[in-house]
């Protein structure tokens, strides 16, 4: 099945809402839809997060998007998948980041959303600034975010 | 010129800019040197790990030949979307 790609990085805040009512209207074989939409978290430990501001290096986030989302596409019968992802700078729960992903039955919609964010964790070159009590502190990768990419390779072997 | 860019960490010590390569920086390995000669900060933190060296939107590992028509780009690891 070919699969219906749509990447879209925004610099402006977006309706995941909208975006997935949208992305409903494009499918004609899929009975599932899976969505996740990520917002900025208003606590960091016992931190107020004040914003959180986001970069990217444009042309080459998108291109490792779009090479995660057909390594999906090949291990998933998927009709379309959907990325949108903020950069900029953003409030506590204001959304970052929506996936939705597009099957005939819900296991392979499901598993395909998981599998886009755990990769966009861990892969996407996206870089995060918290701004929390007036200063700015660079957010490190998590070993989490590590380990939740690993799920996939174990179940290949 | 050759387009230098910088993200993560690495942006708040080094400005994206174009740049005349001089002569004998003809690969990475060459450019980190030329670059950590005048930024003490910038040589301690480009040989952290994690860190990706990106040509022309791709990723390269060891030192690769550049010339004043590529785009360079330093990341720092990571934060994941």
């Amino acid at each position: 099945m070919t699969c219906a790609i749509d990447i879209q990085i925004s610099e402006t805040p977006f309706d995941p809402e909208a975006a997935q009512a949208g992305f409903r209207k494009t499918l004609s074989k899929s009975g599932a839809v899976a969505a996740f939409t990520g917002v900025v978290r208003g606590h960091a430990g016992n931190d107020q997060v004040e914003t959180l501001e986001l970069s990217h290096y444009p042309g080459f986030t998108e291109k490792q998007i779009s090479a995660i989302c057909k390594t999906a596409a090949e291990r998933w019968p998927l009709e379309a998948l959907l990325v949108i992802h903020r950069v900029g700078v953003m409030s506590p729960s204001e959304p970052i980041v929506l996936v939705a992903a597009a099957s005939a039955h819900r296991r392979a919609a499901f598993e395909a959303a998981d599998y886009l964010m755990d990769y966009l964790k861990s892969d996407a070159a996206f870089w995060k600034k918290e701004t929390r009590a007036g200063e700015a502190h660079w957010i490190e990768p998590r070993a989490e975010d590590y380990a939740d990419k690993a799920r996939w390779a174990q179940s290949d072997a | 010129m050759a387009k230098l860019l910088f993200f993560g960490r690495m942006s708040d010590i080094e400005a994206d800019r174009d740049v005349d390569l001089p002569q004998g920086v003809s690969d990475t390995d060459a450019l980190i040197d030329w670059l950590s000669a005048d930024n003490p900060v910038f040589a301690d933190m480009v040989r952290e790990k994690g860190n990706s060296l990106v040509v022309n939107q791709a990723i390269v590992r060891g030192a690769t030949p550049i010339s004043n028509a590529d785009e360079i780009a330093f990341l720092s690891p990571v934060s994941g979307g």
